[in-house]
């Protein structure tokens, strides 16, 4: 493996995510670009770095639209693939990546001021995505309590793991919390048939 | 005391300096303003002597104490923060001259560049949150970064700097970077996309292969190594 290649792959993702949120909208010309290059980076399975930053392009990217209209198209192109990568962390339990894609999804969120920019396909994904995460918890959560069986050995390491383990449960159980009011105010909207805004 | 032991008290002394401005000023705990209120009647002093010393490592031509007074006057222009700014004008024109004129060769000449320009870019960023009176040296700068950025290797030293100083710059610049995005943009993609060249390799296929030709079938003892082609 080219280890260099790899150390660069990160540093030009993390920098090409720092120069978006730099400029601002006068990034808005590369969007397109941007995003075609990130988006199969996404699920990159050498690096957990490349894959953060990749995902973090859909957040720096919405805050870099001038209008709705490129917000749906970043929404549109970006969002099926986060939600997959999350489905993907929910069901293997990685944690630490499930409560960081959580985060992306708050903040591109509180950064979307239209509701029409999320079409109804992907109102369904995020909902779907999120019962899957509730799913997953709950089972991690079972997973947990079994290592304090009675009868089990239970030693200092047990112990700091359970602690890391319960405080990576609480915060993505906040952020899931916070996920789904987002999701309710959508589910809202829509049902009110778009008369008002909900953001 | 001989020229030589002068400039080896010298590095000495500046590589204290450096190693107590970080244990004061860790990046990890943020920078507590308290410590930056305790520098402040030190830093016109610090800068002068800093300035005067790195001035001195360039004549003697003395690699390590050029590093220490360019890591120096880095952490002095990101703790001091906005206040630096009237350091600014001093300090700069040097430190272009030295980036400017220094044509590296050896793999210590490219560390010490990414050193210089990391620093650079560190007191570009303490200037960035007023940006007007700099803009024409972040320009100049962001062109030069970016012909040196283009010539660079991929497992070059100054690929980082070179990178991290586009971040710096551009936070400074902000839609003025714009220009300079166009020309940068085929690079980051070319990096974004480089193929890391993951290789996994049956390490006993060929004991396997040599055994197979001589009829003694045994695959109990087949392995996976992976390769790993270390720079190239």
């Amino acid at each position: 493996m080219k280890t260099f290649v790899l150390q660069n792959k990160i540093y030009a993702s993390e920098v090409l995510r720092d120069i978006c949120l730099n400029m601002g909208t006068s990034f808005s010309p590369f969007l397109s670009q941007y995003l075609q290059i990130s988006k199969p980076l996404i699920k990159f399975m050498y690096s957990t770095k490349v894959r953060k930053y990749c995902t973090d392009s859909m957040r720096v990217s919405i805050l870099a639209c001038k209008t709705d209209d490129e917000m749906k198209f970043v929404i549109d192109f970006m969002l099926s693939e986060v939600l997959s990568k999350v489905c993907h962390n929910a069901r293997t339990c990685l944690l630490k990546e499930l409560r960081s894609d959580l985060k992306t999804l708050m903040r591109t969120f509180e950064a979307i001021k239209s509701p029409k920019v999320v079409s109804q396909e992907l109102v369904i994904s995020l909902y779907e995505t999120l019962k899957l995460v509730v799913v997953s918890i709950d089972d991690f959560k079972k997973k947990v309590k079994d290592i304090l069986k009675p009868g089990e050995e239970f030693d200092e390491n047990d112990a700091g793991d359970l602690e890391n383990n319960i405080e990576e449960l609480n915060e993505i159980n906040r952020r899931k919390i916070f996920q789904s009011l987002i999701y309710i105010k959508i589910f809202i909207y829509r049902c009110n048939g778009n008369k008002r805004k909900c953001f | 005391m001989t020229s030589d032991d002068c400039i080896r008290v010298k590095t000495q002394a500046t590589c204290t300096l450096v190693n107590f401005l970080r244990a004061l000023f860790s990046k990890e705990d943020g920078i507590e303003t308290e410590f930056v209120d305790m520098l402040k009647p030190y830093s016109k002093k610090l800068l002068e002597v800093i300035t005067e010393v790195f001035e001195f490592s360039i004549k003697v031509n003395y690699f390590p104490l050029q590093e220490e007074s360019l890591n120096a006057l880095s952490l002095l222009a990101s703790i001091l923060d906005e206040e630096f700014a009237e350091f600014y004008p001093n300090i700069m024109p040097g430190l272009k001259k030295f980036l400017y004129n220094l044509q590296p060769v050896t793999i210590q000449e490219c560390e010490l560049k990414a050193k210089a320009i990391e620093t650079i870019s560190e007191l570009c960023s303490s200037v960035a949150s007023k940006p007007e009176q700099f803009l024409d040296d972040f320009k100049e700068l962001a062109e030069a970064f970016g012909k040196i950025f283009s010539t660079l290797k991929e497992d070059d030293v100054q690929v980082k700097a070179v990178l991290d100083a586009f971040v710096h710059i551009s936070t400074g610049m902000k839609d003025l970077f714009l220009p300079y995005l166009k020309e940068l943009f085929p690079l980051f993609e070319k990096y974004l996309l480089a193929d890391i060249d993951f290789q996994v390799e049956d390490g006993s296929l060929n004991e396997f292969r040599d055994k197979e030709n001589n009829k003694k079938n045994n695959m109990t003892m087949k392995d996976v190594n992976i390769k790993l082609n270390f720079l190239g």
